[in-house]
């Protein structure tokens, strides 16, 4: 006698996926509830930023430096209103067009130097975890005492260092976009190194080289597969972080030239003499804007890195409710 | 059905289950003296893909100094079983059937009190020990924690007399009792699992797989330990493994398991002379002696335990399957002490019962 | 009872001397790194001083700070001259770098040293309650206030707990590091240890030390919840690990109650990570403070850097980079030290 399974004690369950081959996919489709809901959400916030950076000069009523209009001035530390939104500044700029033509910085500046970090740290981690040796361990030793210094002051002598004091509009991106590469090469580097290394010891390219196969061949073969994995999610992470680095380096007065861009940074710092007064709108809004772009990269980057853990993956399911039984009577002898 | 409504009814059936006579467990005969009695037992957890149905209508019993080995397949549910008895469930998991342990209905306790009984009536033995000591804390402090929670009146002293007592009884000399974990071999380790196991001499020790992450000599002492324990403490053993070896050497009954039921339980002697269950009888000729000329397997692989095949769960894998097996639950067959799930024991069948499941049917079976 | 053995003893040294010979090569690297760093920019007089003094100034200051020999001589004198403690002379103001940075240097020390207690104490907590709420909404809370946390740039959120609490509350000061005539009466005392609070506490007049503690809170927050975050979330997945490891599952089998399994298994295996990230967290700190001492006008050396820079007084900049960088060295082999320590199994 068969057990009786009302069709309403059944239970359900979320079913979790593998991941597959195609990473960005298989991400998507792996996250679930929360997680998808913040690799959303950050994405929305991302893409809004782009948005704003690249339509600036449709977006923004006035230029980020222009004090004037039509031959009136702006008003100084004006409170938000219909003329400016956002208000304006202590030298009579429009801050809502600060905040606009400063995401435009702020893009410019990272996807500058997530760029070079890659370009540069990638190769450099993939034939310094390949060759082994001298090389090897020499660049270990630099880059990890890199690792180990506080990021912004890094930024700040690398920064002294190629600009030198003052520099013209591209000059101030190009540079800071430079600082900000050499002080995140070190992470991409270790990463794809040691990836390299523990690639490179792993059973299967044993195998492969048993078998023939000339070891750069495994290497691209394999290791590379590994390593394109994991670099978008560093480079999101990285973005985050770099985008943070600039703003420190605009609040401490050195960045970019003001004159030649708006920074979110820069905006904050000069608004800190106004806090004094009670003002707040100077400092509220590039200081928003900064934490909404890094919120939305750090998310994005974030809940790919919780899919890729299964430690960290939301695992969906219910309480299991045992359907009810009708006492075994048995075909008996 | 409504929530309440179902709620009701299940409290019903526990309720009904739990008074169930005692002769309707399908052992043959048993009595009062049982340390351990579980009866439809059933273990649900939670999967990805659905409720696992683990352990599904399980019942067996044990005398105190008996060793009933658990014997199956990876993927039987044999460990959930394990943990089960001892209330060691997982996440979303439920549980229900009779499951009676020295007298006390186990499955009504609260965890509190279901706390205090494990360790001190209930005791388990794991698998690997490498991973399952506190890498922070010394095998001393193992002990004192151990015999605080369960005797809080106990000195210093004295915990640390009887802990001694009870490492010395498994090799461990008094001078290593500070180490950490780490300072010990796996077979040391799992000594001291034991001796952690032993320390407030419980009635029942549900031992899952102790040997299998051992080297043969160590295991050949951790099995002359298990025999050492049920004459000096006359405590029941539930010795779950997957090695046929273990069961004949160190086992009183044997119950086998098959995609979370158990298909045939009975004394060692007989289930080895005469196993009465197909698939007992595959386990059987799987195994390897020095007399083996040809390698022997059972086609198919271990059923999903989520969507396991209806009626007799073995009927895809069956050499002798017949139309019935397919169809309809096999009822229990028991003579004296021997009890095995299996139409092929039956008088009662039809012609059209009785008739061979052929391969391309059993494949669509697997599917259906 | 015996103790340990006299092989783990030793190899607790061996470790330590091992992870000391480490440490030198990496200080070493920075210290190099930064000096020829710094002298690629071209001249530090020029930079600090071009256009203001005449050229023949210039030269002869060049010539008194050394700058006009080569500049292998010139790195082996620095070289030698940090092994003394000397991290040179600050040109725009000619003192000592080792006079700016014991002044200074404390009052870094004393903000990073509430910092941490903040973060400690705020994400600790905080992340065992994620981990037992695992998925559930005080999760789900607590790990977006987490990546807040770490999204807010520093000077922003002390802008905005400046507005709040200072400007339109008015219930904590907005800036310095103690009111004015707080902070010229406690320069008196002796010893002089440079950290206010010490020091209030030596002066002996407890509204002064009211005081100093009431400035250091609005700093002290906004530079915690920084690194309080990281905590938050690295003791919530360390314990989402620890809490199904096997040795948990055995305690539970021995019939240990939950709440002693998770406080002394589960917790306290998942603390051993946090020790080593503290000492990460200490470079994060530093560079935090320079943007908070910047925003809330705290004297230390982040502030001090900032000006020198403004100053373009790069020699300054030099001689506190470097000393920060062996600071930093020095405290990660501090926490290699205690993660010894306390992990018994970490011993080569």
């Amino acid at each position: 006698m068969t057990t009786a399974l009302p069709e309403s004690a059944q239970t359900e369950a979320v079913i979790e996926r593998r991941l597959t081959r195609i990473p960005g996919l298989a991400a998507l489709r792996a996250t679930a509830g929360f997680q998808r809901g913040m690799l959303l959400a950050g994405a929305l916030l991302v893409l809004f930023f782009v948005v704003v950076a690249v339509f600036a000069g449709l977006i923004a009523p006035y230029g980020f430096n222009q004090a004037s209009a039509n031959g009136v001035d702006f008003p100084t530390l004006a409170p938000p209103s219909a003329q400016h939104w956002f208000g304006t500044t202590v030298s009579g700029t429009d801050v809502f067009s600060r905040v606009v033509y400063g995401a435009r910085t702020a893009l410019e500046v990272i996807v500058l130097a997530v760029a070079l970090s890659i370009v540069v740290g990638v190769p450099l981690g993939l034939i310094s975890g390949y060759r082994g040796g001298w090389l090897d361990r020499a660049l270990v030793l630099i880059t990890d005492a890199l690792f180990a210094f506080p990021t912004l002051l890094l930024a700040i002598v690398i920064s002294i260092a190629i600009a030198s004091g003052q520099s013209s509009a591209t000059g101030g991106i190009v540079s800071t976009a430079v600082a900000i590469t050499v002080v995140y090469v070190p992470q991409y580097f270790r990463v794809v190194r040691n990836a390299t290394v523990a690639a490179r010891e792993e059973p299967y390219a044993e195998a492969a080289r048993a078998l023939g196969a000339p070891p750069r061949v495994v290497m691209v073969r394999y290791v590379f597969a590994n390593v394109v994995q994991t670099v978008p999610i560093i480079a999101t992470l990285n973005a985050g972080d770099a985008i943070l680095t600039l703003a420190g380096l605009g609040f401490l007065g050195f960045g970019i030239e003001p004159s030649s861009a708006a920074e979110w940074g820069y905006d904050v710092n000069k608004s800190l003499s106004d806090a004094a007064a009670g003002i707040w709108w100077t400092g509220l809004f590039p200081g928003l804007a900064i934490v909404l772009l890094v919120l939305g990269v750090t998310l994005v980057g974030e809940s790919l890195n919780d899919v890729l853990n299964p430690v960290l993956r939301t695992t969906k399911f219910r309480k299991v409710e045992l359907p009810i039984v009708v006492p075994i009577s048995g075909g008996g002898p | 059905m409504s929530e309440p409504r179902r709620k009701r009814l299940r409290n019903e059936q526990q309720a009904a289950v739990s008074a169930i006579e005692i002769e309707a467990v399908p052992t043959g005969t048993r009595n009062s003296a049982d340390i351990l009695r579980a009866r439809d037992l059933r273990i649900w957890y939670a999967g990805p893909k659905g409720p696992v149905q683990a352990v599904d209508g399980v019942s067996f019993a044990l005398r105190p100094g008996e060793v009933l080995g658990l014997v199956g397949e990876s993927g039987c549910g044999k460990s959930t079983l394990g943990r089960g008895l001892m209330g060691l469930l997982p996440r979303g998991a439920a549980i229900d059937g009779g499951l009676v342990f020295a007298g006390t209905d186990l499955l009504r306790l609260s965890p509190k009190e279901r706390d205090k009984l494990r360790g001190a009536g209930m005791g388990l033995i794991f698998q690997e020990p490498m991973t399952r000591l506190d890498p922070l804390m010394r095998i001393s402090d193992h002990f004192t924690e151990e015999l605080k929670v369960h005797e809080p009146d106990l000195s210093r002293r004295e915990a640390r007399d009887r802990a001694l007592e009870a490492l010395r009884a498994l090799g461990i000399p008094p001078t290593r009792y500070r180490n950490y974990p780490h300072e010990f071999s796996g077979g040391m380790r799992q000594r001291i699992m034991i001796a952690l196991a032993l320390a407030l001499r419980p009635k029942f020790i549900v031992a899952d797989e102790p040997t299998t992450a051992l080297d043969v000599l160590v295991e050949a002492q951790i099995l002359h330990i298990l025999a050492d324990i049920r004459v000096r403490y006359s405590a029941a053993i539930l010795l779950i493994t997957h090695n046929l070896g273990i069961i004949a050497e160190a086992c009183d009954r044997v119950a086998v398991m098959y995609a979370g039921k158990i298909v045939e339980q009975g004394p060692v002697r007989e289930i080895f002379a005469e196993p009465r269950h197909p698939y007992t009888q595959e386990l059987l000729r799987s195994t390897i002696s020095l007399t083996t000329r040809a390698l022997h397997s059972i086609p198919g692989a271990p059923p999903d335990l989520v969507d396991p095949p209806p009626a007799c769960r073995f009927h895809p894998r069956c050499p002798h399957a017949m139309h019935v097996c397919a169809a309809r639950q096999p009822p229990q067959f028991a003579e004296s002490g021997h009890v095995a799930d299996c139409w092929l024991l039956s008088d009662h069948l039809t012609v059209a019962d009785r008739q061979p499941l052929r391969r391309a049917e059993v494949a669509v079976a697997d599917e259906a | 009872m015996a103790t340990t053995t006299k092989s783990s003893s030793g190899s607790l040294r061996t470790y330590l001397i091992t992870r000391l010979l480490l440490v030198i090569p990496m200080v070493w690297v920075l210290i190099t790194l930064v000096f020829f760093v710094m002298r690629v920019i071209g001249d530090p007089i020029e930079s600090a001083f071009g256009g203001r003094l005449s050229a023949e100034e210039i030269a002869s200051r060049r010539h008194s700070a050394g700058l006009d020999r080569p500049i292998l001589s010139q790195y082996w004198d620095y070289l030698v001259g940090v092994l003394h403690g000397d991290f040179g002379h600050t040109l725009t103001d000619n003192q000592p770098v080792s006079t700016v940075l014991i002044t200074k240097g404390a009052a870094t020390l004393e903000l990073t040293f509430w910092a941490l207690i903040v973060a400690l104490a705020v994400g600790i907590p905080l992340g065992r309650v994620a981990a037992r709420y695992r998925d559930r909404p005080p999760d789900v809370g607590l790990r977006l206030f987490a990546v807040l946390t770490y999204a807010t740039p520093v000077f922003f959120l002390g802008l905005l707990l400046k507005l709040l609490f200072s400007i339109k509350l008015g219930w904590l000061p907005a800036s310095g590091r103690a009111s004015t005539n707080v902070e010229l009466a406690i320069q008196n005392v002796s010893p002089k240890t440079n950290i206010f609070l010490i020091d209030a506490i030596l002066y002996g007049d407890p509204s002064y030390v009211i005081d100093v503690l009431k400035h250091a809170v609005l700093p002290a927050i906004t530079l915690g919840l920084l690194t309080a975050g990281v905590f938050l979330r690295l003791v919530r997945v360390n314990l989402l690990q620890t809490m199904r490891s096997d040795y948990v599952e055995a305690a539970r089998a021995r019939g240990v109650p939950e709440r002693r399994v998770m406080r002394k298994h589960a917790f306290r295996n998942a603390m051993i990570p946090v020790v080593t990230v503290m000492g990460l967290q200490i470079a994060v700190l530093l560079g935090g403070a320079v943007l908070t001492e910047k925003t809330f006008e705290w004297q230390g050396l982040g502030y001090a850097v900032a000006d020198y820079i403004v100053r373009r007084d790069y020699l300054a900049v030099q001689g506190i980079v470097t000393a920060v960088a062996i600071i930093v060295a020095i405290i990660s082999f501090l926490i290699d030290v205690i993660s010894a320590i306390i992990d018994p199994r970490v011993r080569y």
